[in-house]
């Protein structure tokens, strides 16, 4: 079996992930922040070095300013159902996830906002000289930038796009689901004022983690209301955080894992995982590009990388590929919009899709050769 | 640790997050400290506090104040009646 979803999800995860979320259901158990005896102190401290993990990944001085959600959806729909007002203007590029248009189109019928959607040029996926345009003649009161594009790996150029958006004092909201843990980041140098992450992809966590940074100053509404453990005596929410975002009970077992796959990062080197990474993905690029009646989607010439790797085959619907690769050779692949028909309109394959796929750090270099044979067998090339 | 009957200030933060921060910052500056329940004297919440002791009030406050720690810490001191079970608190300052 070749599992190459990891886009949607990292698998496998570190032996150590599991091992610590075993640890804290039959050792610990107990409600983090809720009760001053010593299990609910152990669960208090699975949150708190979960976020000082974070907080070295990212480069980042304060770990009270991570938050944790289930999901990058969630972090993501703090930021804008929390930060939007009625008749502000919101830009976002042209390769977002439905994490971000479905909230904003929402957002569009109840408040009443602008969305305008940036578009690439032929050596970006980005045009960043219109983008300056816009910041300059548009109110712009937010802008979400889709990191790292889940569709075909492009990578957005924050280091050119933040100043930009600081200039023009434009909100900056960035989804990280694809970036955090898949390339080296310093959020204090690039300082975006919200970065929302995933634990379960390139963070090796389990489904049900995540969160978001959030920068001094910046004050998104809460969206959930509720106990939090601290100031019991009053019936509204603590203004402090994490707490302010941070109701009900923590999904602590979730967040051991999440440590245990931060620490894993640590022990192998983000670097060394990023290599690899790299190396399968280039592999498959070059090896995908021989295969005759094969498009493949890319980052454009101008464009930084992930591991991620969209392609089609003439005649084919991707649907009977992806079904093919996993039945006739055990391919794990996705295949279809990658629920981001925003990037594949971007791309010019909405909406039919494309087969989609993502090596992640347990894979290797056979498994790439296995890979781009079976397509191969599939397009009507190769039948050795 | 400490003996306990030694630990007559009590530290309180707004939230769990607080205390896990300053216990790391005063335990490298080895100051003693022990994570205890929030004493029901001082407040209706149900989180934790930190316990150290009256003669580390000077580095308890020199290290916060190194920092700049960011939230607000509340300092009291527990006072003991003869009958050891009867406590009196009273706030000695707030950072």
């Amino acid at each position: 079996m070749i599992y190459l979803d990891n886009a949607a999800t990292s698998f496998p995860k570190p032996k150590t992930v599991s091992a610590a979320m075993l640890d804290y259901l039959e050792n610990i158990g107990a409600s983090p922040g809720r009760s001053g005896h010593q299990m609910a102190a152990a669960a208090g401290r699975i949150l708190f070095q979960t976020r000082k993990a974070l907080t070295r990944l990212f480069k980042l001085n304060d770990p009270g300013r991570i938050i944790f959600s289930e999901n990058a959806t969630a972090a993501l729909n703090l930021a804008l159902f929390g930060l939007l007002r009625p008749g502000d203007r919101v830009l976002v590029s042209g390769l977002e996830h439905n994490s971000v248009m479905r909230p904003l189109r929402r957002l569009e019928e109840l408040r009443q906002i602008t969305i305008d959607i940036l578009p690439g040029t032929a050596a970006s996926h980005y045009d960043l000289k219109l983008m300056a345009q816009w910041c300059e003649q548009k109110k712009y009161r937010l802008a979400v930038i889709n990191h790292g594009s889940n569709v075909i790996g492009s990578r957005a150029p924050l280091a050119a796009m933040l100043p930009l958006l600081k200039e023009h004092n434009i909100i900056s909201v960035i989804d990280g689901a694809q970036s955090a843990g898949a390339h080296p980041l310093n959020l204090s140098t690039l300082d975006p004022d919200i970065f929302c992450f995933t634990g379960h992809k390139s963070l090796f966590g389990p489904p049900g983690t995540g969160g978001l940074y959030i920068k001094a100053g910046i004050e998104p509404q809460p969206l959930i209301y509720g106990g939090t453990g601290s100031r019991s005596e009053t019936e509204f929410q603590p203004e402090f955080l994490p707490d302010r975002y941070e109701s009900g009970t923590p999904n602590t077992v979730g967040l051991a894992g999440l440590k245990a796959g931060l620490d894993f990062i640590e022990e192998t080197g983000l670097k060394n995982i990023i290599e690899h990474e790299k190396v399968l993905a280039e592999t498959l690029r070059y090896n995908l590009r021989e295969i005759p009646g094969l498009t493949l989607y890319e980052p454009r010439s101008n464009d930084e990388k992930l591991p991620v790797i969209s392609f089609t085959l003439a005649g084919l619907n991707c649907s009977e590929i992806g079904s093919r690769l996993d039945r006739e050779f055990t391919i794990m692949t996705r295949v279809g919009l990658h629920c981001a028909p925003r990037a594949h309109q971007s791309i010019g394959t909405f909406p039919q899709g494309t087969v989609r796929l993502a090596p992640g750090y347990f894979n290797s270099g056979e498994e790439m050769a296995e890979v781009t044979r079976a397509i191969s067998i599939i397009a009507g090339g190769h039948n050795d | 640790m400490t003996d306990r009957q030694e630990l007559e200030l009590y530290l309180i933060f707004h939230s769990i997050h607080n205390v896990m921060l300053a216990e790391e910052l005063l335990l490298k500056a080895d100051i003693s400290v022990d994570m205890v329940p929030v004493p029901r004297e001082i407040s209706s919440d149900c989180g934790m506090s930190l316990a150290c002791c009256l003669s580390d009030l000077d580095k308890i406050r020199a290290n916060f104040e190194k920092v700049a720690f960011t939230s607000e810490v509340m300092i009291y001191e527990c006072k003991r009646r003869d009958n050891k079970s009867d406590r009196e608190f009273q706030l000695l300052l707030t950072l």
